[in-house]
C-alpha cells in the first residue's frame, strides 16, 4: 500500500476533457515543424484517463544516413 | 547517403488510445514515418502510449524508443502496480496499453538527426524522478523539459526536490527561446516560469525542514507547508500534500 501511496504521489494526477475521441484530441502547432497536444488540468478524482501530460512531436526533412550519436 | 526525413515523438500519453491519437493526428500533418519515441521519464502518464507506436500497431518499422538509462529498470520495477493502476484507472482503455521499454538508453546525451535538425537529448541527475530526459531542439532552441518544469500547475516531485532546484538552474542556462513542460502551457520566457517553479520548491523544502525541526508532524505539515504559495498554482491541494508526503520522510535524514 505504502508503495502504491509512493507511486500515486509521484503523478500528476489530471483529467482531460477531451479524451474520449481522436477528433477532439487538439494539437498546437509552435511554427517550423514542432507540435504540441495539452493534456488537460483536472484532478484524479473526476476519472483519469491517460491524457493528462503534454506529448509533442518534431518534424525532420531530409536526413543524412547518421541517425544518431552519442 | 540515402536521406530519410523522420519525425520524433517526445512523450506518447497514458494509454494506446491516446498514443492511437496521437498517431493521428502526426498522419494528419505528416506521411513521414515516426522513428524515434522518446519518453522524458517513467510516469505512466508519459509513456503508456507507447505501445501504439509498435511495429505491431503501425504495420510499418518500428521506431527506436528512447529514454535515460534508469528508465527500462524502472519500468519494469514498476510494471505491475502501474498495470494495477492503469485497470483501475482507464477501464476499457487499459485494454492493450502495455508496457514498452527504451530500445535506446542515454547515459549522459545523444544527438538524434532529423535532417534539417537535430535533437539533442541530455539525461538528469535525481530530480522529479531519476529517470528524466530532457530534449533540445537545435533549429528552434526549443526546450520539451519533461516534468522537470510545471507550468501553472503544482510542480510534483517524486525525487529530489534540492536535485530538482539544481537541474531547473541548469535549464536557465540551457539558452531555450521557448519550452514545452510536462504540464502546462507553452512559454516564452522558460527563465521566468523555472524561477516561479524553484520558489515554490524551495518553500516547500524549507517549510518541511523548519517543520522537523520543531517536531511537527508529517500530516499538520500537509497543511501548513509552502502555503505561501498556495494562491499560486493550479490543485495545489493535492499535489503540495503529496509532494510533503514524498518529501517530509527523507528529509528527516538530512
Amino acid at each position: 500500500m505504502r508503495i502504491l501511496m509512493i507511486i500515486l504521489s509521484g503523478l500528476v494526477w489530471l483529467i482531460p476533457a477531451h479524451a474520449a475521441s481522436s477528433e477532439n484530441f487538439v494539437i498546437e502547432s509552435l511554427g517550423q515543424g514542432i507540435y504540441v497536444h495539452h493534456g488537460a488540468h483536472l484532478d484524479i478524482d473526476d476519472g483519469y484517463q491517460g491524457d493528462i501530460c503534454n506529448i509533442s512531436f518534431v518534424v525532420g526533412s531530409k536526413g543524412s544516413g547518421h541517425r544518431y550519436r552519442r | 547517403m540515402l536521406s530519410v526525413a523522420r519525425v520524433a515523438v517526445i512523450d506518447t500519453g497514458g494509454s494506446l488510445k491516446v498514443g492511437q491519437h496521437l498517431r493521428q493526428a502526426i498522419a494528419k500533418v505528416t506521411s513521414l514515418p515516426v522513428l524515434y519515441v522518446i519518453n522524458t521519464h517513467v510516469h505512466p502518464d508519459h509513456t503508456y502510449g507507447n505501445a501504439a507506436f509498435l511495429a505491431s500497431q503501425l504495420n510499418e518499422v518500428e521506431p527506436e524508443f528512447i529514454g535515460h538509462e534508469k528508465l527500462s529498470t524502472t519500468m519494469e520495477l514498476r510494471q505491475e502496480q502501474y498495470a494495477k493502476l492503469n485497470a483501475k484507472l482507464l477501464g476499457e482503455d487499459a485494454l492493450g496499453t502495455i508496457l514498452v521499454k527504451p530500445s535506446i538508453a542515454v547515459k549522459s546525451s545523444l544527438t538524434l538527426d532529423l535532417g534539417d535538425r537535430s535533437l539533442v537529448l541530455t539525461a538528469h541527475p535525481v530530480a522529479h524522478t531519476h529517470t528524466d530526459l530532457t530534449v533540445m531542439d537545435s533549429q528552434t532552441q526549443t526546450l520539451f523539459s519533461g516534468d522537470l518544469l510545471f507550468i501553472e500547475r503544482t510542480p510534483v516531485v517524486e525525487g529530489d526536490v534540492k536535485g530538482l532546484i539544481a537541474e531547473l538552474d541548469k535549464l536557465k542556462l540551457s539558452g531555450a527561446l521557448q519550452v514545452v513542460p510536462g504540464h502546462g502551457p507553452v512559454s516564452q520566457d522558460g527563465v521566468l516560469d523555472m524561477k516561479k517553479a524553484q520558489t515554490y520548491l524551495q518553500v516547500l523544502l524549507n517549510d518541511i525542514r523548519a517543520s522537523i525541526k520543531q517536531g511537527v508532524s508529517m500530516e499538520a505539515t500537509m497543511n501548513t507547508a509552502a502555503a505561501t504559495e498556495k494562491d499560486k498554482w493550479l490543485l495545489f491541494d493535492v499535489a503540495n500534500r503529496r509532494n510533503v508526503n514524498t518529501l517530509y520522510p527523507a528529509l528527516e535524514w538530512e
